[in-house]
């Protein structure tokens, strides 16, 4: 379903270019959870970034569902992460002036693909169902990541990249939130890439990778 | 799919508001007053389209005096008995309240006219028929017009006092088309008012070859049949007033503008987050520009109707006005009804959507153009904050370019206000630099180790964008404010002073009195000195077509007070002395009024053609004169020429001048005069003293340049509450950042610095560009537009004191914002500080 | 008992109503009291030329003239022309431009085909229209705007009538030499049981000749012409509808005017009723007031009262009036005179003759015929006071 091959990205900082990924190769297959490891700064996100098609690299191929990214516009991007990919980042990206309900179905209104027994366990399994009618805001972290995963798996998307999704919350809210996130990541069909640092976390994948100087390697 | 977009996209409004109050506001604001202008200027055009017809009846020709004397009834029957019935005797006149306002009378023979009028007319017009009875038996009705009947305060039955103690016929108040202020009245009505017997003229309707030429055989000779032209001369005539009100709408169009583009970046920035996550979820670029152009027309409309209604309610608020400055300048009539054009929706609604695209474009393109994540990092803010400030001065350029191209070659009105339009947006673009530069300077200014100094400037410039599109339109506004504050009070000193010499007899006799004409020669008989006369000046006149515009000739005496100090703007010779000692001595002389000059082209020295009784004769320009006020071409010659070469000239009044009341106990000369008077038979109403007319002229001047300052003043206030609203969303945008600050130890004095000194500097700095940018535009109006437009020209007065206030004024402002705004911050504080750890 | 008070209060307030409503039609002027104004007496006797003059202290005059006319091919042509005079005020101004007096003129010219008619106002005092006053000198002179009707003898005969109507330009010359006819008793004619009268003399006799003018198209016709001259304060009865109007020119010489005053109330309700099944309201009540003049070729006159005219309508038709509404008038009469022994049938030259005004009413030529249907004259009818179908 994912295929990288000799990814390099670079950035431009005042000390001189800062050379991120490094001839980085990477597959993954459908349906599969993988987990992202490494140290702060070493390019997690922008990995990330990249196979979401929101930013570009300077050499090497992203195959993503037959597709070469490189080849796809912007509005082709766009598309695709519309359909088949799912963002769960560490700012929940809600939008803030609609109500709890339609942030779990918005994205699935944008690809208009319901699925109403799905939905109802998203929100029974991750226990939305009294926060329906408020507006983000009104919030806790963690219930705002809740509904951050909702919206993210409802229209069952082929994969979904998250970004230290328990990075804000506590331990314990953590682990309870992991455990019903992979679940559903699996009820859904879903391939799950996720970042983290936590080797806790690492353990609710089914297969670990380090990205250190540039590259990945299993772990 | 679209529907999710958009909701997420509307639903902003839904939670904020205010937010979409304010964009209402400025929609509503630049189209109202724009659509105001629009539908009260159509209006009128109408309105003079039915100039032709009285109460509805054609009136193609007149029937007039040629010595402008009135015309005898017999003469009038005659025509009737010959079989011509589409003829209506006339008689227009004017008679002054106590507090010296001026009333128009219209009567004529209300039982032919409505003879001649088609059955529906008819109906509408006389509705019962006991009640047009009362119009033609005495003690008659006066028909006066709802809007009169209001400023007078009169009700069904009322009796209008006047100034010499006479009252009007018991009021009707129902007003018919074309009527405008006027009253109507029965002819007979008017013989007791006026106390005549004669009509002023008679209106003739339709007629074929042979009926014309039979009508003129049956004429007397010193009656003449001549074509009425009033639609044309009036649509000609009246064209730079309404090109002058459309000029202001389109500044306050702008103005409104200015709000809209700051509404539009506020809703945008709000919801950058919104947008960008949205694109995260794979919403394309085009999709979202797509949602926001359907979410920009449905604004339009929603702008476009809450404008119109808007504009029609201020039209309706300002037409009294209007129809009263057209009436004393032009002598037109508009109708007191106004109606509105689908054209003007139409345009009003693409004016508004233009606007907002516009005001959309620019932001918008920033926002979408950059790589999702990126679009929000304050670095690229910033940097987009400096090009986009570079590139406004940049494009100033080429306005400035052109504004000076088009100085040079300026002609008519239209250009005049391009070139206003291209100078005020090229200083308001240039704004932005001038506020950097500013804060450049005060940062220089504060010493460096003063942390909240320097913590001042910076947050000044993180303001910066914000405050950018309020300043610009306050800019605007002051620079407006101020410039035509400047020609109105320039126009008034001029005004004034014009009087004091112009009208500086003491009384003034009505004309069509034989009396006064014994009175004074027996006054001035040789070897006798009278106890009260000391001069006296009596005029003649002709009205003829001069390049085919309406024009005045008149005969003056040369040797009288104010010929003697005629205020010449333009001479022959080397003083103004000299140019009216030749006008004096030599018949083949002539004096112009301004407008000839300016408007007719008319240069000095230059030799013209008048058409008299002996055929056409020349006469050389020997100076200019100031004619305010007056829409008409006219000359001056001496009264023996005018009256050695037009047989049927009409008598224009006489002058008196009084001596100095002797020191002992007697009459003042005034009494002496008025007693003289009533004992020669001239009635109290057939002559104004000097104050009386001054203050008649003065108050017909307010009246005409009310409008003018009406849209002035609405402008400011726009622009206040533009300011006033974008200041009190900024605060509230900043209130958690705030919080942070209370958070971090800051008090509420440091706070207020902090947030108080930008603005303050960005207010001082607009505030000292609006002064030199008002003068300019002041001298423009003044110098160049006036000129071009009206054919006036006058000494400009600048004075610094409207400047000070309107500076006091915004000062006002902001510290009221500021004070609402600390308010609120108190308010909230609490739950802003308990939410302080929560922001990402 | 309760049903019968009902419905007697039921009769009563609708008569009220009914009251009411005719109250309100145009010819109400004609039925305002006359306070303040001459009052019209019996017994005052009619002195020429004087009484052709105008009588400003009496509220309402006319001088009346209609025509019948052949032209040269034989067919009928009818004119006619009114000057009105109305004072406003009981003490009227008559000089100025304040003067109390309004003038109204109708004129109509029926053609072979076509019925054309106009209608001017005028104020009085100021020339625009009048009559003038006898000074024994200048004759009789009736104009308003152009239209004028002038004789320079101050007996009305000979004299010239010119007015136009439309494109019709009318010029006549008019002649007589009979004695003038005191209609009523000796010139006091009452219109009704409450002692409503008015001054009412006429001139049958009058022969007339001359053009009429149209499109440079003229016509040369001659005639009999018939004047009416009426003036009171108050001619009709507050329960009077209208009247109905003949002047009859028979050929043997003989002329007859009979006119009906209609009364409404007790049978209102009747009459509307037939009227709106359409029915014709065949016989009128025995209230209409009924009077007549009989002139025979000698010229004497016979006063005829309501027992020796029997008049009755024979049938009624809808005509057009202003906007297209319909108006439903009885057309054709039978006038029987027993005593006389005179039996006639009066039918209109065609329908569609009438005036839509500001007072609309009916008037055009018609044709006589005796029981053997004969044709034995002609003359003018006058219908007023009828309500609109609609």
């Amino acid at each position: 379903m994912l295929s990288i091959k000799n990814l390099y990205k670079s950035f431009g900082q005042p000390g001189g270019e800062v050379c991120v990924l490094d001839g980085l190769s990477f597959t993954m297959q459908a349906a599969s959870s993988v987990a992202l490891l490494g140290e702060s700064g070493s390019g997690k996100s922008t990995l990330l970034h990249l196979i979401a098609g929101l930013d570009k690299s300077q050499s090497g191929d992203i195959e993503f569902s037959g597709k070469q990214l490189s080849t796809l516009n912007e509005s082709a991007l766009a598309n695709m992460r519309r359909h088949q990919i799912s963002l769960v980042f560490q700012q929940f990206h809600l939008i803030s002036t609609l109500s709890v309900f339609d942030n779990i179905r918005f994205q699935a209104a944008l690809c208009q693909r319901f699925d109403n027994a799905f939905e109802t366990q998203l929100i029974d399994r991750l226990g939305l169902s009294s926060l329906l009618k408020k507006l983000p805001h009104q919030l806790s972290r963690g219930q705002q990541q809740r509904v951050a995963i909702a919206r993210a798996l409802l229209h069952k998307p082929k994969l979904v990249l998250a970004d230290e999704p328990t990075g804000n919350l506590d331990e314990q809210s953590s682990l309870e939130v992991m455990a019903v996130f992979t679940d559903l990541v699996k009820s859904a069909g879903s391939s799950l890439l996720m970042v983290t640092h936590s080797k806790e976390m690492a353990t609710f994948m089914q297969r670990s990778v380090l990205l250190h100087n540039g590259r990945l390697s299993d772990i | 799919m679209k529907q999710a977009i958009l909701k997420a996209l509307l639903s902003h409004y839904w939670r904020h508001p205010w937010q979409a109050l304010f964009l209402l506001l400025g929609l509503t604001a630049g189209v109202g007053l724009w659509s105001a202008v629009q539908i009260i200027n159509h209006h009128a055009e109408v309105s003079y389209a039915q100039a032709d017809s009285l109460l509805g009846v054609q009136a193609n020709y007149w029937i007039r005096n040629r010595s402008e004397q009135g015309i005898a009834q017999a003469d009038y029957i005659e025509l009737r008995r010959a079989g011509f019935r589409q003829i209506f005797p006339v008689i227009e006149g004017q008679v002054i309240t106590p507090d010296g306002q001026l009333i128009s009378i219209i009567a004529t023979d209300l039982l032919a006219l409505r003879q001649s009028m088609p059955e529906e007319t008819v109906d509408q017009t006389f509705n019962g028929i006991d009640n047009w009875l009362q119009l033609v038996q005495k003690p008659y009705r006066a028909w006066v017009p709802q809007q009169l009947a209001d400023e007078f305060a009169l009700i069904q039955g009322d009796q209008l006092q006047l100034r010499d103690g006479r009252q009007l016929p018991p009021a009707l108040i129902q007003a018919q088309t074309q009527q405008g202020r006027r009253i109507f009245m029965d002819i007979s009505a008017a013989f007791t008012l006026f106390d005549t017997d004669q009509f002023n003229y008679i209106t003739v309707g339709q007629l074929t070859t042979e009926q014309f030429d039979l009508l003129t055989s049956l004429l007397p000779d010193s009656l003449a049949l001549v074509q009425n032209q009033q639609q044309l001369d009036l649509s000609e005539l009246t064209q730079s007033l309404h090109t002058h009100l459309s000029a202001m709408s389109l500044l306050s169009f702008a103005v409104g503008l200015f709000i809209v583009f700051n509404a539009v970046r506020f809703s945008l920035w709000h919801r950058r987050e919104t947008l960008m996550n949205l694109r995260l979820m794979g919403v394309s670029v085009k999709a979202l520009i797509s949602a926001i152009l359907f979410e920009t027309l449905i604004w339009s409309l929603i702008g476009t109707v809450s404008g119109v209604i808007c504009g029609l309610t201020i039209g309706n608020w300002l037409l009294p006005g209007l129809s009263q400055s057209l009436f004393n300048l032009y002598g037109a009539t508009i109708d007191a009804v106004i109606a509105l054009q689908s054209e003007t929706l139409l345009l009003a609604w693409g004016i508004t959507l233009v606007g907002l695209l516009w005001a959309l474009a620019w932001p918008m393109y920033l926002q979408l153009k950059h790589d999702v994540l990126d679009a929000n990092s304050p670095t690229l803010r910033h940097q987009a904050e400096n090009s986009s400030r570079q590139q406004l001065a940049l494009f100033s350029l080429p306005l400035l370019i052109m504004a000076f191209i088009l100085f040079q070659t300026m002609e008519t009105a239209v250009a005049g206000f391009a070139l206003l339009g291209l100078l005020l947006f090229a200083a308001a673009w240039l704004l932005p630099t001038l506020l950097a530069l500013g804060l450049k300077f005060a940062q220089a200014c504060v010493p460096k180790q003063r942390l909240i100094g320097r913590w001042m400037v910076s947050d000044g410039w993180s303001q910066m964008p914000a405050f950018r599109s309020a300043m610009m339109a306050l800019l605007l506004a002051m620079t407006a404010n101020l410039g035509v504050g400047t020609l109105v009070d320039s126009f008034r000193s001029a005004f004034i002073g014009w009087l004091e010499v112009r009208q500086n007899a003491d009384i003034y006799v009505n004309s069509s009195q034989s009396n006064i004409v014994q009175l004074l020669e027996s006054e001035q008989a040789p070897g006798k000195t009278s106890l009260w006369l000391a001069d006296s000046h009596r005029q003649i006149g002709i009205t003829t077509r001069w390049q085919d515009q309406p024009t005045l000739v008149n005969g003056a005496d040369t040797r009288a007070p104010d010929s003697l100090r005629f205020p010449l703007a333009q001479w022959l010779g080397d003083t103004p002395d000299d140019a009216l000692a030749l006008w004096r001595d030599n018949s083949n002389y002539i004096l112009a009024n301004e407008q000839l000059h300016y408007l007719g082209g008319l240069k000095l020295g230059q030799t013209i053609q008048l058409d008299t009784d002996q055929g056409p004769v020349d006469y050389q320009v020997v100076g200019f004169f100031y004619d305010y006020g007056n829409p008409k071409f006219q000359f001056y010659l001496s009264y023996e020429e005018v009256a050695k070469r037009w047989k049927y000239h009409y008598s224009r009044g006489t002058a008196l001048w009084l001596k100095p009341d002797s020191t002992s106990n007697g009459p003042s000369s005034r009494q002496q005069a008025e007693k003289s008077f009533l004992a020669n038979g001239i009635n109290r109403a057939d002559w104004i003293s000097q104050d009386e007319i001054r203050t008649l002229s003065v108050n017909i001047f307010e009246r005409t340049f009310a409008i003018t300052a009406a849209m002035n003043s609405l402008t400011l206030i726009v622009a206040a509450i533009a300011l006033l609203a974008s200041l009190l969303a900024i605060m509230q945008e900043r209130l958690p950042e705030f919080a942070q600050w209370r958070a971090l130890g800051v008090n509420t004095r440091e706070q207020f610095l902090i947030i108080c000194s930008p603005l303050l500097i960005f207010v001082v700095i607009a505030w000292l560009l609006a002064i030199p940018l008002g003068a300019v535009l002041s001298w423009l109006l003044i110098q160049k537009l006036n000129i071009v437009s009206f054919g006036w020209s006058m000494p400009m007065l600048w004075k610094m004191a409207p400047a000070w206030q309107l500076g006091g004024l915004v000062l006002v402002i902001v510290i009221v914002t500021l004070l609402l705004s600390l308010l609120q911050l108190r308010r909230r504080l609490p739950d802003a500080l308990a939410e302080l750890g929560e922001l990402s | 008992m309760k049903i019968v008070v009902t419905l007697l209060l039921l009769f009563w307030s609708s008569l009220f109503f009914s009251q009411l409503v005719v109250a309100q039609d145009v010819f109400q002027v004609l039925r305002d009291n006359d306070v303040g104004y001459a009052e019209v007496k019996r017994g005052v006797p009619l002195i020429f030329p004087q009484d052709h003059f105008p009588h400003p202290d009496y509220r309402i005059e006319w001088w009346y003239m209609t025509a019948n006319l052949k032209d040269q091919q034989g067919q009928d042509w009818g004119l006619q022309w009114t000057l009105f005079r109305q004072s406003l005020s009981p003490d009227a101004n008559l000089e100025g431009w304040d003067s109390d007096q309004i003038w109204m003129a109708h004129a109509a010219v029926t053609t072979p085909d076509k019925h054309f008619f106009a209608q001017r106002f005028s104020r009085g005092g100021i020339d625009q229209a009048g009559v003038n006053q006898l000074t024994g000198s200048n004759g009789f002179d009736a104009w308003i705007d152009d239209w004028r009707w002038q004789s320079a003898s101050d007996t009305l005969f000979p004299s010239t009538l010119e007015f136009n109507v439309g494109e019709h330009k009318v010029s006549f010359e008019l002649k007589t030499q009979d004695n003038w006819v005191l209609n009523g008793d000796d010139g006091f004619s009452q219109k009704s049981a409450q002692g409503q009268a008015s001054y009412y003399y006429s001139q049958p006799n009058i022969t007339l000749k001359g053009t009429i003018k149209t499109q440079g198209k003229t016509t040369r016709l001659s005639g009999n012409a018939w004047l009416d001259r009426e003036w009171s304060s108050q001619a009709l009865a507050q329960n009077q509808k209208g009247w109905d109007w003949f002047s009859l020119h028979l050929n043997d010489g003989s002329k007859l005017m009979v006119y009906q005053l209609r009364h409404d109330a007790e049978n209102k309700l009747e009459d509307d009723f037939r009227s709106k099944e359409g029915l014709s309201t065949n016989e009128f009540t025995a209230e209409s007031w009924i009077s007549g003049s009989w002139i025979d070729t000698t010229g004497e006159v016979t006063h005829l009262g309501k027992d020796d005219i029997k008049l009755r309508s024979i049938s009624a038709r809808q005509i057009k009036t202003k906007k297209s509404r319909l108006i439903t008038l009885p057309l054709d009469w039978s006038i029987n005179l027993p005593t006389l022994n005179r039996s006639l049938t009066i039918k209109p030259l065609y329908d569609q003759q009438w005036l839509a005004t500001s007072f609309p009413y009916w008037e055009g030529v018609v044709l006589v015929t005796d029981d053997m249907n004969q044709s034995v004259g002609n003359g003018y009818m006058e219908l007023t006071g009828y309500q609109l179908a609609n």
